[in-house]
């Protein structure tokens, strides 16, 4: 059993070492060291730097003097006290106080932000928000776009933590802006644009026709029809305005793209990758769509995406490798190729005939040079819109001649579905005034009716998930279950049949359970799936670093949108296949492009897209710790960070967060030239002799230096690159010990380890399950739930889906 | 006729009813005052500017070692010497509150906040300075950041989002409104009714809770009533005409410029600040030139590295020296800024550099070790306001312990030097100290910013 004494010091809250009295901590062990260090001069005797130690509030809830003991850690930590004259601590003794302190102060720190008034309100976070909208009108917002709404304020990862989440004019303005978007778009003032279709060759995007083109091919009696080669190091047209004709906002809205093309690959480079979106650079696009082109050249395949465009918009094509043709290695060369009436191609085999004195893109066998795109034509098709969409604002607005009965009616509606409950009529009464001043001012029906709707959905019924009422009570009432549990396994409203339940009476016992086996089957779900991985690893950090081009020249973007996705579609196929949580730590598989197989050095899929691929230990991959994306975002682009790993593991997977470091560390210096190169290990290491650092770096730091034998982008290594230093790159150590004293001798023991502590991994993964379900920290009072809820999920081998429908039929998720 | 029409905010009944409300502490009277006496411009405007430049310097090239007036230009602060008379190099400060935070220093570069998992960050000096110059101009304040977010941040601890693009900050300032003046007109009472039936409908809950913690609640109050205030003012502004733009300004800002092209980047974006002091459109504008993650590499100088990347150097002698080169680069268009505030005058036809205060600077100071101390910092322009100039501020040089700058046996800045960029030598020399000047000399009551502790003198 995995030591949680030993853990303690890392506890968010107080972890269960301390004992289920709980609040009540006789003769703490910070008191004892204070006692004895500390108040002999900062008591009652002296009161040196006009401290009282002994008059500090011990209400670490109430939290009034947190920061004097922020300030007591600090400088114990730092070595600062007690003074040099002094008797001095041991490690031991800073380490047990400094770990009864700052769980203390943590343990007050998460009630306070755990608290709840008798009104809670909840904001929406921006995916919650955009699936929301989509939900209730049909309507696609993209609320991320630079402009639309602010970023959310992160919680260790978590996006949607209520006390974090604040609210600014500026987000008022932003919200008002969206809505009236969604409205717009919702109720096009004219008519909204036909769906049209338009195909075009590579004859008619690439050589403006052919004509010319096919007269040289039909002098060498080349039967092949023409082809588009893309090329890396340059983007091209994919889609104009002007395609579809006349096109304004009013065609803006879902298209269908379907594009007939192959992939050439060079030996031993990568997959042909193409990338399409809104020209960023010379060489770069933001990838709207995303796909490998494994078809070869004489079997090219149709792909088929769906995606929302605002228009007007021009997007290109990015071809995707890290061996481009870039403009450093000779412009002449990238202008050859993109001549318009220069360069033809067909096939590779007729290339040299056809272009004899342009840059040869293949070698003499026939194989590609670079990484290419063999593009046979490309089609547009849209704006599409769903009946099932049309269906959700059908009937909203009332008709021109509408009673003010039959309008207040129709309002009342629409705020029930907007703010997912019943809605009383004086509720709404401000916004049907508003509706007929406008009336009363002439304005149209329609147009004084959206100023309403409006209301409705600026109003903070819309953009909070509000729980209470003015009378404080403990249990969340139906319908704001209904929406707890919508926003955690959907990120979205309530659906009409599960609003009906709770409006029935009916969310309970059986009737919960049939609505949370249906829910978590439900297609939406998979946004469940996307936002919590995201989250709970903390995956916006992968990438935040770019690596060094230079250190790492097999890193590209498409690598990375690669290594951000593996984690989730491993997360996808342990939750459909109900998999146990031991596959987290090791799994025989994992979920991979071709991108991720080539960079792991796996046997590639045949198709494109992530499927599940089997891994043998000689690959030194599997689970979630050995992923690119993790060893990656725990790294700053130039060397990996093992104290930073060792961060990452302690909450994520172990749901600890270690206390914080002092600050006056010292710097690390660069290797001098003239000294014996030393790994990032043994500079950590001379940290290390300090005691105040020793003490809790002796228990962290083994966490991280486990992956020490992956580099900053999670490439396996046995030795360590030094830049500068004499002698050879040292080997790399990554043995250890466990906070309590079970050493590994390499990540593939650590990982052995782990599953040994099987309950406390699980035990973490449902902590971070209700933080993301219930929004906001976890405090101490919430221990006996946690408990109840693990127990359930342990009975059958805390198989992943179960663990979540634990949660989702818990006592503590009908709570307030 | 127009003018009779944005009046009419003042007296509207509904508005009047619910401004009556006992329920906001919001400074109501600020929206009730007409505009025209709001328009009583103090004799002389005040501006401030901050322009942060991401992950530290090499500061072994840029450390001026001599305190005082006779102080010696380092390497590259070098392009800053013709502005020795109205520019103070300053070492030696540091935001307690962003050591061993690493790159999230930007965060709190001009609030002094905290940076804790469960601190919320606190008000920035430029918002703090908006709260007051905000009613004489058009727009409150101008946030740009090339990458990444911005500086500002408001009193509940959130970031304002940054504009970017040239032709966004342009547009922000001197566009027409669209559709003419009636059709924005229409639109901002639309709004206003909107937020209006907000706030009364949770008036309604407020009412039922009495003395009860609100938590969000308030917060949401405040939000959606200063939008509405905001909506006021802008509606009022539709009868002030736009500023007058020359053609050659316009041409000269109002584009799109791209990445690789930084200093063009750089400078246009000065220009735009220029501009907005100029026609008065602002007087308060903080510009990122990038994130601490990927600020923009330059290509024009020879450097394809983006900035983080070359921060960590890890010694190499060839990293080292283009750093040293972008930190000289940077600074050299800091250095256009300022003659380029010097050059143009302010509607009262006097220079713009005597009434703005220009602070240039990072959070971090070595970027290889994450370095949060001894920040490079150089506060420039400001003469009108009181701000004296020529000295090296020097807050190293009498910290207790300090045993002088770590030069070689040929005078230059050695490695050790490094330990005085990560542990502060002087803890008591906060650079909100330094922040709170600033505010105190744009007029901010207050003897307090941030955590400091007391205002610089000079």
């Amino acid at each position: 059993m995995f030591s949680l004494q030993h853990f303690s010091r890392f506890s968010r809250y107080i972890s269960l070492s301390f004992g289920l009295a709980g609040a009540v901590h006789a003769a703490e062990t910070y008191d004892t060291f204070l006692e004895t260090h500390c108040i002999r001069c900062h008591g009652p005797d002296k009161e040196k730097g006009d401290l009282r130690i002994d008059q500090l509030s011990r209400d670490f809830k109430l939290g009034a003097d947190t920061h004097h003991w922020a300030e007591v850690i600090e400088q114990v930590n730092s070595g600062e006290m007690p003074p040099k004259k002094e008797k001095r601590p041991t490690q031991e003794e800073i380490a047990a106080f400094v770990t009864s302190l700052d769980a203390r102060i943590k343990e007050g720190r998460a009630a306070r932000m755990a608290a709840r008034p008798a009104v809670a309100h909840y904001r929406l976070s921006r995916k919650e928000y955009q699936n929301t909208v989509y939900d209730l009108l049909g309507v696609r917002y993209d609320p991320a776009k630079p402009g639309e709404l602010n970023e959310d304020t992160l919680w260790h990862g978590f996006e949607r933590i209520g006390s974090e989440l604040s609210l600014s004019p500026s987000h008022v303005d932003r919200y008002y802006r969206a809505a009236e978007l969604v409205l717009d778009r919702a109720f096009p003032a004219a008519a909204s644009g036909e769906t049209r279709k338009v195909r075009k060759t590579a004859a008619e995007i690439r050589y403006g026709g052919g004509k010319d083109q096919q007269a040289a091919l039909d002098r060498f009696g080349i039967k092949r029809p023409l082809r588009y080669l893309l090329f890396p190091g340059n983007v091209q047209n994919a889609l104009s305005p002007n395609w579809l004709g006349k096109t304004g906002p009013e065609h803006s809205g879902l298209y269908k793209l379907r594009i007939q093309a192959s992939g050439i690959r060079p030996p031993g480079g990568q997959p042909a990758h193409l990338s399409i979106g809104k020209r960023t650079g010379e060489e770069t696009v933001d990838g709207l769509i995303e796909f490998d082109l494994t078809a070869p050249e004489d079997k090219p395949q149709v792909f088929e995406f769906e995606v929302f465009l605002e228009m007007p918009i021009s997007l290109d094509f990015c071809v995707v490798a890290t061996d481009v043709v870039d403009r450093r290695a000779g412009a002449a060369f990238r202008n050859a190729l993109g001549s318009r009436g220069g360069y033809i191609f067909t096939h590779s085999s007729e290339t040299l005939l056809l272009n004899p004195n342009a840059p040869q893109m293949f070698d003499g066998q026939g194989n590609g040079i670079f990484s290419t795109v063999l593009l046979d034509w490309i089609e547009w098709e849209g704006p599409l819109v769903s009946e099932a969409e049309k269906a959700r604002r059908n009937g909203l607005v009332p008709p021109d001649d509408a009673t003010p009965e039959v309008v207040a009616e129709n309002l009342q509606r629409f705020a029930e579905r907007a703010w997912r409950r019943s809605v009383k009529k004086e509720e709404i009464a401000e916004y049907l005034q508003s509706y007929g001043e406008e009336r009363a001012a002439g304005e149209k029906m329609v147009d004084a009716y959206r100023l309403a709707m409006q209301g409705v959905l600026t109003s903070r019924h819309f953009i909070y998930l509000v729980e209470g009422d003015a009378v404080a009570r403990e249990r969340l009432t139906d319908t704001e279950l209904a929406s707890r549990l919508s926003y955690f396994l959907w990120s979205s409203m309530p659906d009409d049949s599960l609003l009906t339940a709770a409006k029935g009476g009916t969310l309970n016992g059986d009737g919960l359970k049939k609505e949370v086996d249906r829910m978590l089957t439900d297609s939406k779900a998979s946004r469940f799936i996307d936002d919590f991985a995201r989250q709970w690893l903390q995956l916006h950090r992968v990438g935040m670093f770019p690596p060094d081009k230079k250190l790492y020249p097999a890193y590209d973007a498409w690598l990375e949108e690669s290594m951000r996705s593996e984690p989730v579609e491993f997360f996808r196929e342990m939750f459909s296949k109900n998999l146990p949580i031991d596959s987290f730590i090791h799994s025989d598989w994992t979920v991979a492009n071709a991108r991720l197989c080539d960079f792991y050095g796996l046997v590639e899929p045949k198709s494109g897209g992530f499927q599940r691929v089997s891994l043998k230990p000689e690959d030194r991959r599997g689970g979630l710790l050995t992923m690119g994306a993790v060893l990656g975002l725990t790294s700053d682009g130039t060397r990996q960070r093992p104290v930073h790993r060792g961060v990452w593991l302690s909450e994520a997977i172990l749901g600890k967060t270690p206390p914080p470091p002092p600050a006056n560390v010292p710097a690390i210096e660069p290797n001098p030239p003239q000294n014996p190169k030393a790994t990032l290990r043994d500079k950590i290491e001379a940290h290390r002799n300090d005691a105040n650092c020793a003490s809790c770096h002796a228990k962290l730091d083994p966490l991280g230096l486990a992956w020490d034998n992956y580099d900053a982008i999670g490439q396996w290594r046995t030795h360590e690159k030094v830049a500068a230093g004499l002698g050879a790159d040292p080997m790399v150590n990554p043995a250890g010990e466990m906070p309590d004293g079970r050493p590994f001798k390499d990540a593939n023991e650590f990982k052995q380890r782990l599953l040994e502590d099987r309950d406390q991994v699980a035990r973490a993964f449902i902590d971070h399950l209700c933080t993301y379900a219930l929004r906001r920290v976890l405090a101490f009072d919430d221990q006996d739930d946690l408990k109840a809820i693990q127990a359930e999920a342990k009975k059958n081998e805390y198989r992943i889906k179960d663990i979540i429908r634990a949660v989702a039929l818990s006592d503590l998720i009908s709570k307030r | 006729m127009s003018n009779y029409l944005s009046q009419s905010w003042l007296i509207d009944r509904r508005h009047a009813l619910r401004a009556m409300g006992s329920f906001i502490s919001l400074p109501m009277l600020e929206c009730m005052v007409p505009l025209r006496a709001s328009e009583k411009v103090t004799a002389t405007p005040k501006r401030s500017a901050f322009i942060y430049l991401a992950n530290g310097v090499h500061s072994l090239n840029y450390q001026i070692t001599k305190p005082g007036r006779d102080y010696e230009f380092s390497r590259s602060l070098k392009p800053l010497e013709k502005h020795r008379d109205v520019i103070t190099p300053i070492s030696g400060l540091h935001h307690p509150g962003s050591l061993s935070h690493h790159h999230n220093c930007i965060s709190i570069f001009l609030t002094g906040g905290k940076l804790g998992p469960s601190d919320r960050n606190t008000i920035s000096v430029d918002q703090k300075m908006a709260e007051i110059t905000a009613q004489h101009t058009r727009i409150a304040s101008m946030e740009v950041a090339l990458t990444q977010g911005s500086l500002a941040w408001t009193a509940d601890g959130v970031q304002l989002p940054a504009l970017r693009r040239c032709s966004e900050i342009f547009a922000s300032m001197f566009e027409e409104p669209k559709g003419g003046i009636a059709a924005q007109r229409r639109a901002l009472r639309r709004k206003a009714s909107v937020l209006d039936d907000n706030l009364a409908e949770v008036r309604q809950l407020e009412k039922k809770m009495g003395s009860e913690d609100k938590g969000r609640l308030n917060q949401y109050l405040t939000s959606v009533r200063e939008a509405e205030i905001r909506t006021r003012r802008a509606d009022a502004w539709l009868d002030t005409p736009l500023p007058v733009v020359s053609e050659a300004d316009r041409k000269r800002t109002n584009r799109d410029i791209a990445a690789t092209m930084a200093g063009d980047y750089f400078r246009t974006v000065y220009d735009l600040m220029v501009l907005a002091f100029q026609t008065d459109v602002t007087r308060v504008a903080t510009f990122s030139l990038g994130g601490e993650g990927d600020a923009f590499a330059i290509p024009e100088i020879g450097i394809t590295e983006s900035r983080h990347q070359l921060s960590h150097h890890g010694g190499d002698a060839g990293y080292m020296e283009k750093l040293t080169n972008y930190d000289t680069f940077a600074i050299e268009q800091f250095s256009y800024f300022l003659t380029r505030l010097a050059e143009t005058k302010d509607l009262n036809g006097k220079p713009l550099l005597g009434s703005t205060m220009a602070l240039f600077g990072s959070g971090m100071s070595y970027g290889h070790s994450h370095g949060n101390a001894n920040l490079p910092l150089v506060l420039a322009g400001g003469a009108d306001l009181g701000l004296k100039h020529g000295s090296h501020l020097d807050f190293n040089k009498d910290a207790a312990g300090f045993q002088g700058y770590a030069l070689g046996a040929d005078g230059a800045l050695t490695t050790a030097h490094y330990q005085l960029c990560s542990r502060p030598a002087n803890t008591d020399a906060h650079m909100s100290n330094l922040l709170l000047l600033m505010a105190q000399r744009m007029g901010v009551e207050a003897d307090q910013f941030g955590d400091s502790n007391k205002v610089v003198t000079q």
